[in-house]
């Protein structure tokens, strides 16, 4: 079910689906602030990508 | 988002692109952009399916956002590097840089120092605003 497990100390570990590194990550088609599509697969095959996850909301 | 948006430079400096994902809708994503006016793209996830694939789902606040995490990938979509931070820390962005320079490789360190996110009062007020705004949730999918 993917959710996050967590250590002993409180630390999110790795979760059961998260790509782990060597991994080739999913690939995903979504939309931008613009409704500009974004592909990954052609961003990263310009220049290597930062994908960063954030919790939104702020 | 305001630490990345200040380091955009740096970061393009380097070779590396950069996007951030949310399970926002598209209006509050804009609203965001528009407010640390970004140059990169904010991606919209309200399905929650990349949030989902990458692993990152946290179910259990807000109607299910994401946890933060960071991923380097290279041309090949091939995780580099890689940051599953628990809900109140991210990584390091002068510890990501370093890596970068140093071809952000699984040779790397595993465990970049993390910092406690803290917004400032700019951050905070902006965080009220959007919560009034748009509401605690984001609609489910």
């Amino acid at each position: 079910m993917g959710a996050a497990q967590r250590s002993d100390t409180g630390r999110m570990t790795a979760t059961p689906s998260a790509p782990n590194v060597g991994d080739v990550a999913p690939d995903f088609t979504l939309p931008d602030a613009n409704e500009t599509s974004f592909h990954l697969a052609e961003a990263c095959a310009k220049q290597p990508l930062v994908l960063v996850f954030y919790r939104g909301h702020w | 988002m305001a630490e990345h948006a200040r380091r955009y430079d740096e970061l393009t400096g380097l070779g590396f692109g950069l996007a951030a994902i949310s399970v926002d809708v598209i209006e509050r994503s804009r609203a965001l952009a528009g407010q640390l006016q970004l140059r990169f793209p904010l991606l919209c996830d309200p399905g929650r399916d990349v949030v989902r694939a990458f692993g990152v789902f946290n179910e259990k606040e807000k109607g299910g956002i994401a946890y933060p995490a960071t991923f380097v990938l290279d041309r090949e979509r091939i995780v580099r590097f890689r940051s599953l931070d628990k809900t109140a820390s991210r990584v390091d962005l002068d510890a990501l840089f370093e890596l970068l320079r140093a071809g952000g490789d699984a040779s790397a360190p595993a465990e970049p120092r993390r910092t406690r996110i803290a917004p400032g009062l700019r951050g905070f007020g902006r965080a009220i605003g959007n919560m009034l705004r748009y509401g605690i949730k984001s609609p489910k999918p």
